[in-house]
């Protein structure tokens, strides 16, 4: 049986941003199974930002709820929810947002020092993770050393470094040229396939959308389609 | 890991760290260095003071202090010296008549104390007998009939003194380079005497004018001092029997000990003198000073000595110079409000850059928040960072007041030129030697990890509340 990493029940966010109250998120109900690749497509303002937020546990929904394997997210408390996060959910961002000063190894091995993992297993996942994202000679540069296309692989190490149930994608390809694009999301899929982790993706690049292989349309805080390919 | 991100992190933006922490280093080190000078000269007051002064210990009849008064004695002083110099921390023990009197010459008189003493026990005991001026003859190595040892102070008020440049004098002169421009004048007051220092400072500001002369006369002065020796001075005083005794003197010495309260009051002869004219028995003494191997025992040692002196008065060092005491106590005070100023000051500059650090950085924390870096962590990284700014500018700043507190400690400050007659007339030494204590060390160190600790809680709180989703929208 597929089992279900995330499960969105009626989920509604209203902003309260001075007098004017926006109507972000209208009631979404979704699900991912484990193993999936799948894209949230829609134009700026749809709410995607929003909707990946709140499977993030960044922001709290308004209305509805959030199950993330068999945990409903909005019941944690947030020293609770900062813990759930590290352990279950990785974050591939935009601009990329690496430790600056750190090289890209102790970037990738951060989180699971948060975590408290041992240096061995630390050293060993990081040395994997770096090679298979094609890095495996970077391992001792700064992010200031890299390419735009290398720090977005030390960012996606980095996210798949705790070994989490699903890994958050904010349009991480929108600083990339194509070559780039092609790269990383080769790297992903591949990544995908071996460690049997879910991507989701909040994207308007079409390369993203192709890639995928399911492709859920937003419109005004709505599911417009959802389509399985 | 955090530590060495948060070490890291100092170094981003180089320039400003190290504003803060070149003016964490020169405020620590002004402030360090200075307490250390002021250590230094307490330090100085109190060597001088027991070395020349007070001694370690000393016992008198317990009503004597009250008075000063002659006929409290301690009687046959020797069967006590014998017992006291076999305490083997004890390296001296000087007995002493002390009698409040005048001495006076053909030209002055003026209140003094006279120590009737045992020339060669004084030796062991102070340092009187080293201290003798240049051409001021010496502490009672003449025989002759009633010799006196006199302070310069207590010369220059009996009018002892004069002043005349001598062919030496100039040749000493020439050997201070600054001096060289207004020796030439100076050759036209050679071998003229001078009866007082009035008269001689206005013949130099006729000389070399008003400005020059005050910059110049302090070496001039002492260069060209000239000592009456052989003079007659007559000591009178309330004898033991209540009549006015008196008799002369002649003077055979003349010391400075660079205390000219001390030696404008304290003149010495020897005991067998003074004991007829004060109608003392032989033994009789209103003092006993005790020198001590080194100051750690003396607690100990006075002990011993009221176990050898029944009924008598024994007092330490610190209880006769209360003031010396009173000096280390306030300048541990003045150290800590001092510092306190200073630190307060860096202590604000610390804030401004630490939170400079966090504003710029909003996008990045937000970044560690949303991956799982939890808020205690994020709050020690940014506290972290700043007692690191904090305290690398201190460690610096300690190791370099270290480094001159131990160079100009050993070869001493000589502050002779600038205001030797105010330090003297105080009791102080003009050169001094700065040193510090551990424990004020230690005390620094704590008072500079609290700053920074301090100084980081507002950046830190303030990262800490960040909101990681609105955090990372924000565009840098």
């Amino acid at each position: 049986m597929i089992m279900k990493v995330i499960e969105i029940e009626n989920l509604e966010k209203i902003y309260n941003e001075s007098e004017i109250k926006v109507h972000a998120i209208r009631g979404i109900d979704l699900s991912f199974e484990e193993g999936e690749f799948a894209a949230i497509v829609g134009p700026s303002g749809s709410g995607k930002t929003t909707l990946l937020n709140m499977l993030g546990g960044l922001d709290n929904p308004s209305k509805g709820k959030i199950t993330i394997g068999g945990v409903d997210i909005s019941s944690l408390k947030s020293s609770e929810l900062i813990n759930f996060r590290l352990s279950n959910i990785g974050f591939v961002f935009q601009a990329y947002n690496l430790i600056p000063v750190l090289t890209a190894k102790e970037n990738v091995e951060f989180i699971m020092h948060l975590q408290g993992k041992s240096k061995t297993e630390r050293d060993a996942r990081t040395k994997e993770l770096l090679e298979s994202v094609g890095l495996g000679d970077r391992l001792d540069s700064r992010p200031s050393k890299l390419s735009g296309g290398q720090q977005q692989r030390v960012a996606v190490a980095r996210a798949l470094a705790s070994k989490p149930k699903f890994v958050l994608a904010d349009e991480p390809t929108a600083n990339l040229d194509t070559e780039a694009t092609e790269n990383l999301l080769d790297i992903m899929e591949k990544l995908n396939r071996e460690e049997n982790i879910t991507f989701i993706f909040a994207t308007h690049d079409a390369r993203v959308m192709k890639k995928a292989r399911r492709v859920i349309t937003i419109e005004d805080g709505k599911v417009l389609s959802d389509e399985i390919k | 890991m955090i530590w060495s991100i948060s070490w890291k992190n100092v170094w981003r933006n180089k320039i400003r760290s190290l504003v803060v922490i070149v003016a964490f280093t020169f405020g620590i080190f002004g402030g360090v260095y200075m307490v250390a000078v002021f250590y230094g000269m307490i330090d100085s007051r109190v060597k001088l003071a027991i070395g020349n002064e007070a001694s370690h210990i000393q016992v008198h009849h317990p009503s004597y202090l009250d008075n000063n008064e002659l006929k409290y004695t301690i009687d046959d002083y020797q069967k006590y010296v014998g017992q006291i110099e076999n305490i083997p921390e004890v390296k001296g023990v000087s007995p002493r008549i002390k009698i409040l009197g005048m001495a006076s010459t053909s030209g002055n008189a003026s209140g003094v104390m006279i120590n009737g003493i045992d020339v060669d026990r004084e030796r062991q005991v102070t340092g009187i007998d080293e201290s003798l001026v240049e051409g001021g003859g010496s502490f009672f190595e003449e025989d002759g009939r009633k010799p006196i040892v006199i302070g310069e102070k207590l010369a220059k008020t009996l009018k002892l003194t004069y002043y005349k440049i001598t062919a030496g004098d100039l040749d000493r002169l020439s050997d201070k380079k600054n001096m060289r421009a207004v020796l030439p004048l100076l050759d036209s007051l050679r071998d003229k005497s001078f009866r007082t220092e009035a008269d001689f400072e206005k013949a130099l500001s006729g000389l070399l004018g008003k400005s020059e002369a005050e910059k110049y006369s302090f070496h001039i002065k002492a260069a060209s001092i000239k000592y009456r020796l052989k003079r007659r001075i007559v000591l009178s005083f309330q004898s033991l029997d209540g009549h006015i005794a008196y008799d002369a003197f002649r003077v055979i010495g003349i010391y400075k000990t660079g205390n000219s309260v001390f030696d404008g009051l304290n003149l010495f002869v020897r005991m067998s003198d003074i004991t007829p004219v004060a109608s003392l028995h032989s033994g009789q003494v209103n003092q006993l000073a005790i020198l001590l191997t080194s100051v750690e025992h003396d607690d100990q040692v006075a002990e011993m000595v009221k176990d050898i002196m029944p009924g008598m008065d024994v007092q330490t060092w610190d209880e006769i110079m209360p003031e010396a005491g009173m000096y280390t106590s306030t300048m541990n005070y003045y150290l800590f409000i001092f510092m306190i100023i200073i630190l307060l000051a860096l202590g604000f500059g610390i804030v401004n850059t630490m939170l400079m650090a966090v504003l710029e950085r909003i996008k990045e924390l937000g970044m560690l928040m949303a991956i799982g870096m939890n808020k205690k962590r994020v709050f020690s990284m940014i506290m972290l960072e700043t007692v690191f700014l904090g305290m690398t500018g201190a460690v610096i700043g300690m190791a370099i007041s270290y480094g001159l507190i131990w160079y100009t400690g050993s070869t001493g400050l000589d502050l002779t030129s600038l205001y030797q007659e105010g330090f003297e007339a105080m009791g102080f030494s003009p050169m001094i030697y700065p040193t510090i204590g551990w424990e004020s060390f230690i005390q620094l160190i704590f008072l500079v990890v609290l700053t920074g600790v301090l100084a980081a809680i507002y950046p830190a709180r303030k990262a800490m509340k960040l909101n990681p989703s609105e955090a990372l929208r924000i565009d840098m």
